[in-house]
């Protein structure tokens, strides 16, 4: 498991009005690079962050990150703002992040070891110097699947019928993940 | 799994961080990527197209006063069927004017006069759709770029009808 560097306290200077981001986007549109760094710079954390928890992979996240900006770029003119524009963001990198994941199981479904034996291998939490990085390695060792629901429901607040639109699973499955999902965190929190 | 487990692992997930910084700058790596754009229709649209009507209007205007009282009435059955007799009799929108001028100019060919009044009628009737679908989607930017394109076809119709009124004047001067 590599590390990832965490702010717990993230600063303020990249804080925006509604109004400011509007105009950010607006310009971003017009194709103002500037602006469109401005936009990348105070949502980059955010989107980094669901990359990260659903793909466990740092090189990944990070790729899934730059996929969706870029995205994001080509697609700013279809933006409509009927929602935030980091939320239309987070949408795109979580399709990013979930078709990465469609592509690499299909390489890794015949070498992949189990839950048990990957929950095995995480330090323990006692081991941890830092409860919110141990959470992250034990969610980064859930199986793929029941670790990207588990990430869109109990992380992000998406409904399980939003997930089953988003995965293209049984909304019954997508509770079952979740399900599941949480029995393995609690029983490795207790360990 | 007993009710302080779920509320050790809510308490847990609570607390995760909602930013995690990658652990290096990935923009250099995004802006190396980005196909720099041309300024966006949406934003800029309107004021394009009006632009572009507006030189439609002044030159069919200037076309009107300087040549088209000089043309003699045509009394040609064909394009009275061609164009409507909306377009033809109105003598307030100079574009329109313009249409009706063409229409009685018979120093053209009515094979070229033809041409040129069916697809300004084309045009016109594609603009009068597309502003209709516009006021039903406005944000939509293929309809901004279809009307935008519309009206540089036009403008460039009625340039070339212009021209062609004029070398036939002159040809038929000399």
């Amino acid at each position: 498991m590599e590390t990832v560097s965490v702010s717990l306290n993230p600063p303020d200077t990249r804080h925006a009005s509604g109004d400011e981001e509007r105009t950010r986007v607006a310009r971003a549109r017009d194709g103002d690079l500037t602006a469109f760094e401005q936009l990348y710079r105070r949502h980059t954390g955010r989107i980094y962050a669901v990359c990260l928890r659903i793909t466990a992979d740092q090189g990944a996240a990070e790729e899934c990150t730059q996929d969706a900006f870029l995205k994001a770029w080509d697609a700013l003119a279809g933006f409509r703002g009927e929602s935030s524009f980091g939320t239309w963001l987070t949408r795109i990198a979580i399709n990013m992040a979930l078709q990465r994941l469609r592509l690499e199981r299909r390489h890794l479904q015949l070498i992949q070891p189990g839950t048990d034996e990957l929950l095995e291998s995480l330090p323990s939490a006692d081991a941890a110097p830092d409860a919110g990085m141990d959470m992250e390695r034990l969610i980064a060792g859930l199986p793929p699947a029941a670790r990207a629901v588990f990430v869109l429901h109990a992380i992000e607040g998406y409904s399980h019928e939003e997930i089953a639109g988003m995965t293209g699973i049984a909304t019954g499955t997508c509770k079952a993940h979740v399900h599941r999902a949480r029995q393995l965190l609690q029983a490795r929190l207790q360990t | 799994m007993n009710e302080t487990s779920n509320e050790k692992l809510d308490a847990a997930l609570a607390r995760l961080p909602r930013n995690v910084e990658p652990q290096h700058d990935l923009w250099p790596g995004i802006s190396a990527r980005i196909t720099p754009r041309r300024p966006s229709w949406s934003h800029d649209i309107w004021s394009r197209a009006g632009a572009v009507a507006a030189v439609v209007v002044v030159a069919v205007s200037v076309i009107w006063v300087a040549v088209g009282n000089r043309m003699p009435a045509s009394d040609d059955a064909m394009f009275a069927t061609t164009v409507p007799v909306t377009q033809v009799s109105s003598g307030n929108d100079p574009r329109m004017a313009f249409t009706a001028q063409l229409a009685s100019d018979n120093n053209l060919p009515p094979k070229a006069r033809y041409a040129l009044l069916d697809n300004l009628r084309l045009l016109n009737d594609s603009i009068r759709r597309t502003r209709a679908a516009l006021k039903k989607y406005p944000d939509d930017v293929n309809l901004q770029a279809l009307l935008f394109n519309l009206y540089e076809q036009e403008a460039q119709l009625m340039n070339e009808a212009q021209q062609a009124q004029i070398q036939t004047t002159v040809r038929n001067t000399l």
